[in-house]
């Protein structure tokens, strides 16, 4: 129980860490440029192509829905992308040489320290997911009159893809603490798991058999990113597919666990 | 809790989460073509021993004598004596092909309509399709077809003019267009031609009065389509196909195709140089790929593992291929599906 809310304290620290630095002042500005830009648009062309849509099909639900459901993607790829750069400088920061001394003369294990880190990362993504969708939600009723959930949606599964991803990250810096190098890293690790959810026509596209197998065996695990961003678009115009997101979540779940369970070995096997 | 217990737990989070992303199912939503499943064996006809022994290579060199026309090491049958010679045919072995497995299955989905077709068959001719025919040939001249005969009811108005020892050649009375047309070799072979002529030589190869020359991929045998096809044959077929930019540096090819639940065909590709053949080779491989990618897209994983069972070699200056038909995409083809039954319209 007392690591618990010491885990918890870690991650208000992180967080209250991240308010004070530039790098939330710099997410907080590209939302509200984001935003911007996105009225922007719907008050020339969306909005008289609506217009046009309601008369001719007189559903505003579905409508939304469809609208919704692309603006889930939207906001799945911002929450990654703000999470990956908000999060990237919380770890090296916290493992640097002195302050991981000075954290562990606490009465503070080094799991609680990188469990804690992890949850802190992991709920600014969050409250940037949540911004966005509610903004997003907002923007869509003053303009439209509907109120789409489907944003929220992708908001969700961003932060389901960002826990596989920030682990990953997580894991790096315990080797090497660069933050620029887990922007980079982060991003890698997206393309290369969305790329996974193609796993079968990659390893179709391969001649050698044996060389297939392999990059199978190696792809199996990978969090099957795509899915995830598409889960919005499956849930208004493939409801058959929506199992398959389900699927990816939790596949991306127990990869998230395992690579920071190899994260809380690695740092504990080093000698800090 | 130990530490070597971290990176095993890991490990077993790693098996767990691929376990979760193969429960996804295909791009395109298709499922229940069980996908993973492991591909069907295939034995090429190229992988098969040779049932009939090949010329030896010193025959062909050897001058040929009078008294020893064939150059074929073995005696030909009577079947391939009226064959001929010619650049171009195809062998069928209709018995073998009859009870091959993908047969049976085409059967009890179509059985019906093919059912009233061989009776319809039966009662005009009296030749049973399924029983009586054993092996045809068909070239760019003669049609040959062994089997049981001794039943077949001709229709009577048609002279029949005793050849040779034992052929009776067949003209329809009064029409010039039909004449000489068919000839009946003992009970057992019918050989069908555009001429008098074409019919008459070939009874004289049956009856041992001409030599019989075979193209080797005729004596070679070993499956249960086969044949020689020469350039101007493979252009024409190869036109409407990815391949027919290509298809004029093709001088000829030779063709075997074995039935069982799948159809497994190689084809030996002659080209005019070997950089020809380089390239086509290529160009075979990337569409085996598209065609692979195209499967994984539906996640037929078997069409995969069964495509991915093809080969493309280059032999000297041509390509030896061997490619996989598989059996439910006939059956798919025919209108049924992979356990033989009609397909629901």
């Amino acid at each position: 129980m007392r690591s618990l809310i010491a885990t918890f304290h870690v991650a208000g620290d992180v967080v209250r860490a991240a308010f004070k630095g530039r790098a939330m002042l710099l997410v907080l500005l590209s939302i509200t440029a984001f935003f911007a830009l996105l009225l922007s648009i719907l008050d020339q062309q969306v909005v008289d192509a609506t217009v046009t849509a309601l008369e001719l099909f007189e559903d505003k639900e579905r409508l939304g829905e469809i609208l919704g459901s692309r603006l889930s993607i939207v906001v799945h790829i911002a929450v990654l992308s703000f999470g990956i750069v908000t999060g990237s400088g919380a770890a090296p920061t916290l493992l640097s040489p002195g302050r991981v001394e000075a954290m562990l003369a606490l009465p503070l294990s080094r799991a609680t320290l990188i469990v804690g880190t992890y949850l802190g990362v992991l709920g600014l993504a969050g409250f940037a997911g949540a911004t966005i969708s509610a903004g997003i939600a907002g923007i869509l009723w003053w303009k439209l009159g509907v109120v789409p959930l489907l944003p929220a949606l992708g908001g969700a599964t961003a932060l389901i893809g960002f826990s596989a991803v920030y682990a990953v990250m997580l894991l790096a810096s315990t080797f090497i603490r660069s933050a620029p190098l887990g922007v980079g890293l982060g991003f890698a690790f997206w393309v290369f798991s969305a790329a996974a959810s193609g796993r079968e026509m990659i390893t179709a596209a391969i001649d050698n058999p044996l060389t297939a197998r392999v990059v199978g065996a190696v792809m199996a695990p990978l969090p099957r990113l795509a899915h995830l961003a598409g889960s919005g678009v499956f849930w208004v115009e493939q409801p058959e597919r929506l199992p398959d997101a389900g699927w990816a979540a939790v596949g991306t779940l127990a990869f998230a666990m395992a690579v920071l369970l190899l994260a809380i070995w690695s740092v504990s096997s080093r000698d800090h | 809790m130990r530490k070597w217990m971290l990176p095993l737990a890991a490990l077993g989070l790693l098996v767990l989460a691929g376990l979760m992303a193969e429960r996804i199912g295909p791009a395109r939503g298709e499922r229940g073509s069980a996908p993973g499943g492991p591909a069907p064996e295939v034995t090429y006809p190229r992988d098969r021993p040779r049932l009939r022994p090949v010329r030896p290579p010193s025959a062909a060199a050897a001058p040929r004598s009078s008294a020893a026309p064939e150059r074929s090491a073995r005696p030909l049958d009577r079947f391939e004596r009226a064959i001929g010679g010619g650049d171009s045919m195809v062998v069928a072995e209709v018995n073998a092909l009859r009870h091959s497995p993908l047969a049976e299955a085409l059967l009890r989905c179509r059985g019906p309509e093919i059912d009233e077709a061989r009776a319809e068959l039966k009662t005009e001719t009296g030749l049973d399709l399924f029983e009586d025919v054993d092996r045809v040939m068909a070239s760019e001249g003669n049609i040959v077809v062994s089997g049981n005969f001794a039943d077949l009811a001709l229709p009577e108005d048609l002279d029949a003019t005793p050849y040779g020892d034992e052929a009776r050649i067949f003209r329809s009375q009064g029409t010039d267009e039909e004449e000489g047309r068919f000839a009946l070799v003992g009970d057992d072979l019918l050989i069908l031609g555009p001429d008098p002529e074409s019919v008459q030589s070939a009874v004289d190869r049956v009856e041992g009065r001409s030599p019989a020359h075979l193209p080797d991929a005729i004596l070679e045998g070993g499956a249960e389509i086969f044949g020689p096809l020469d350039g101007s044959l493979l252009q024409q077929l190869l036109k409407d196909s990815p391949l027919a930019d290509r298809a004029e540096d093709l001088s000829g090819a030779s063709f075997r195709a074995l039935v069982d639940d799948h159809v497994a065909v190689s084809l030996d590709l002659e080209a005019e140089s070997s950089a020809a053949a380089a390239e086509l080779q290529g160009l075979i491989q990337g569409g085996l790929s598209a065609l692979r990618i195209e499967a994984a897209t539906r996640g037929d994983n078997r069409w995969v593992e069964l495509l991915r069972a093809s080969r493309v070699d280059l032999e000297g200056s041509g390509l030896a291929l061997d490619l996989p038909v598989p059996g439910p995409l006939i059956l798919d083809f025919m209108g049924c599906d992979a356990e033989g039954r009609p397909k629901a319209e």
